[in-house]
């Protein structure tokens, strides 16, 4: 696949080629187009993060298994908020914080990223051919590399604190795609958002950490009266939280409407995420 | 006379930057689709009609400011012009800056395979003409030191190693190669075609022919 200018058709190309993609398909064909690149970038992305650390690439392992140790001490023996799970054991308890912590993550790094990923980014953007479109999934990749090691650990841990999971664990596969999907989409919607408006960039450190504990990570989401249930049913990470615990810890199946709904709401702001960074993205170099 | 269509075809192209006082007033700008102005406009490049046939060099001259380096952009694809069209066939490598397109923390042979990806060649590909990159650059045991120890001229051998053998239709040359020194151009000259960029010192467009591969 060569790259020549970024609104080509096969070998030829012409400026007057310009459009908002209406396809709702278009975001992820974008992204397959690009798929050895994204690979490439993704594994880079990763190297640069230990680069000149003793441990090297080892850290990918030994980062999560310090933290999932950390919270296993801090939550099963020390520390205990009255406001979680009545009948989750202390294991359990421990266990499903870092659940909701490594859905978190995956979503807090992407977004924290967002905001300087075109800035921090510029010879791309004014050098050189390439698809910058490309940036918030080679972050949102790296992150879920990272997950998916947390995820084995956690798993391991599960076995031994616990036990086998019950079927229901499965239902993992469904609910957290609508993650990635909104987090992609907003990383496009800010990432773009941030070229005009500065702003962006500390706001969005706040609300990262703010959507933290607006996020059923620390307690259940049971344990959360009306109205502010509602507060914490917006922060779009909390629907994959909630059914990612209930299909882990509680042999619950998750409610078909509510996945539905999920799936319908990330698709669509995965699409306007890229609809509205492919109509303000030729604006970039005008303010860079 | 052969009818061959130029590898690059260039009509009225015109440039007009806009100026933003805050970046904000861009976004503006575009929401409120031209029923206000927020910008200054300044007129870099007026008109140009260009083509350049296949297999052949052409070389841009002019004062400081004349908007060469805003032409060769806009036929790179980088920078979008106000009006007029621009048919380019095949690959380009644009080597616009110096630097351009490297990660200073990663080392030249990890960049020399970023840069490869990126113009979207096979691994494959990648690992067959990667000796002949690095031969050609001829920086020694630097290929594996960050680039943000290279000197100018080093990071230019490095940029149009890759960029030659890329195998691209078209090559765009700013600048870059007047930091190399006199043994790099020499080298360049013996390299097919590249010798008129090395010469001019500035801003270059080369659409290879096939002979140059
Ligand atoms: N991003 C920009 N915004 C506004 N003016 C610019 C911008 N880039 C270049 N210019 C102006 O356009 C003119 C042409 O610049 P350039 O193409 O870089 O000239 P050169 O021929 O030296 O390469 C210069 O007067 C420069 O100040
Ligand atoms: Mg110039």
């Amino acid at each position: 696949m060569a790259l020549t200018h970024p609104y080509a058709t096969a070998d030829r190309t012409t400026w007057q080629i310009v459009g908002i993609p209406l396809n709702p398909l278009e975001p992820f064909t974008a992204l397959w187009r690009h798929r050895s690149l994204i690979r490439g970038l993704v594994k880079r992305e990763i190297q640069s993060q230990h680069k000149g650390t003793l441990l090297g690439i080892v850290w990918l392992v030994v980062q999560p298994l310090m933290l999932l140790t950390v919270y296993t001490f801090v939550f099963a023996t020390a520390f205990r908020p009255h406001v979680v799970d009545e009948d989750a054991s202390k294991a359990t308890y421990a266990l499903m914080v870092f659940t909701g912590l490594i859905l978190y993550t995956v979503f807090a790094e992407t977004i924290g990223r967002a905001p300087r990923l075109m800035s921090s980014n510029k010879t791309f953007i004014k050098q050189i051919i390439f698809p910058i479109e490309i940036l918030p999934a080679v972050v949102i990749g790296a992150a879920l590399v990272k997950a998916v090691v947390s995820f084995v650990l956690l798993i391991a841990a599960y076995f031994i604190f616990i036990g086998v999971p019950t079927v229901t664990a499965i239902t993992i596969l469904l609910v957290v795609p609508p993650l990635l999907f909104l987090t992609t989409g907003l990383a496009w919607f800010i990432s773009s958002l941030s070229v005009f408006i500065r702003d962006c960039a500390p706001a969005i450190t706040v609300l990262v950490r703010l959507l933290l504990f607006l996020c059923p990570v620390f307690y259940s989401i049971e344990a959360i009266g009306y109205p502010y249930r509602y507060l914490i049913l917006a922060n779009p990470v909390s629907t994959c939280v909630i059914l990612s615990k209930q299909a882990l810890f509680k042999d619950q199946w998750p409610s078909p409407t509510h996945v539905a709904i999920y799936w319908v709401v990330s698709l669509f702001v995965l699409w306007f995420g890229y609809a509205w960074f492919t109509k303000t993205r030729k604006a970039f170099a005008d303010v860079m | 006379m052969s009818c061959e269509p130029p590898a690059i075809s260039v009509r009225g192209l015109t440039k007009a930057y806009q100026i933003y006082n805050k970046p904000i007033d861009r976004l503006k700008q575009m929401l409120w689709h031209g029923r206000k102005t927020y910008y200054r406009e300044f007129l870099a490049v007026k008109g140009v009609d260009l083509d350049v046939a296949r297999g052949e060099t052409v070389g841009i001259v002019g004062r400081n400011g004349s908007g060469k380096s805003t032409l060769l952009k806009m036929i790179c694809g980088t920078l979008p012009p106000t009006t007029g069209t621009i048919d380019v066939r095949g690959r380009i490598a644009p080597m616009l800056a110096l630097g351009a397109g490297f990660n200073a923390e990663f080392t030249g042979r990890e960049n020399v395979m970023l840069n490869a990806t990126i113009f979207g060649m096979s691994e494959r590909e990648i690992a067959d003409c990667f000796p002949r990159i690095v031969e050609f650059a001829d920086i020694g045991d630097f290929i594996d030191h960050p680039v943000k120890l290279y000197s100018s001229g080093m990071t230019a051998r490095l940029a149009f190693a890759v960029a030659i053998h890329l195998k691209p239709d078209v090559l765009v040359i700013d600048e870059i190669l007047a930091v190399g020194d006199d043994a790099f151009k020499r080298k360049c000259a013996r390299s097919p075609r590249a010798d008129q960029g090395a010469r001019c010192h500035d801003s270059v467009c080369l659409a290879l022919g096939p002979e140059d591969h």
